[in-house]
């Protein structure tokens, strides 16, 4: 009989904590639902803000990216590289001087290249793997007088 | 000025067997159809520019090269 009054006593509480929804006032109510517009518009507010920081950081990415290569493109020599240098048409890339990464934008082929009066005259073979899709290569092109 | 490039299985000599690579990248494949040799190419005007050796092999029948003309 205890055990029972017990138990009930502990369904009870459990139902007021956690079943059992409090009435609010429509004060309360209206309160509530002015926290939650609050709430909403801080959020949107702050998405709109890292918005506009990405696009600033990737607006001076590109102009970062086009000065050098502007830089590279004035030279009279070039460095490009390759992931796998088969033939004439193979994409190379110019190499970042600075972080000794490939400029994505930068792409181009050889065969490009010698049609805007360019002229290969190094070439160095990076990898050691022997399967074509492998052969990466750096090579260096001068400009014809 | 134009560009060319070849790859041969076994460069040893003017009148060994090269090819072009067709295809980029995963898909590349040598073009059995383009096969000429050095001196075809030389005796159509083309240079020989850069060979590059592409495999570490160091016996005869495994000196793959890969060749650049130049007109």
């Amino acid at each position: 009989m205890v055990k029972m009054i017990i138990y009930g006593i502990v369904f009870y509480i459990a139902y007021v904590l956690f079943i059992k929804k409090k009435k609010l006032t429509p004060e309360q109510i209206a309160e509530q639902e002015e926290n939650n517009r609050k709430i909403k518009e801080e959020q949107e507010r702050q998405a709109e803000i890292e918005k506009e920081k990405r696009k600033v950081q990737e607006r001076k990415r590109k102009e970062a990216e086009q000065q050098l290569l502007t830089e590279l493109e004035n030279s009279t020599y070039r460095l490009y590289f390759s992931h796998s240098l088969v033939n004439e048409d193979s994409s190379v890339y110019l190499i970042n001087p600075r972080t000794n990464n490939i400029v994505e934008s930068s792409e181009t082929s050889l065969k490009k290249l010698y049609q805007s009066g360019w002229r290969l005259v190094d070439v160095d073979k990076t990898g050691k793997s022997a399967q074509l899709s492998d052969f990466n290569f750096v090579v260096r092109l001068e400009k014809l007088n | 000025m134009e560009i060319s490039i070849y790859f041969s299985h076994s460069f040893v000599n003017e009148n060994s067997p090269i090819n072009k690579i067709g295809g980029q990248g995963a898909l590349a494949y040598v073009d059995d159809k383009t096969e000429t040799t050095t001196q075809a190419m030389i005796k159509d005007g083309w240079r020989l520019a850069h060979a590059i050796k592409t495999a570490q092999s160091a016996q005869l029948e495994s000196f793959n090269f890969l060749l650049i003309f130049e007109k």
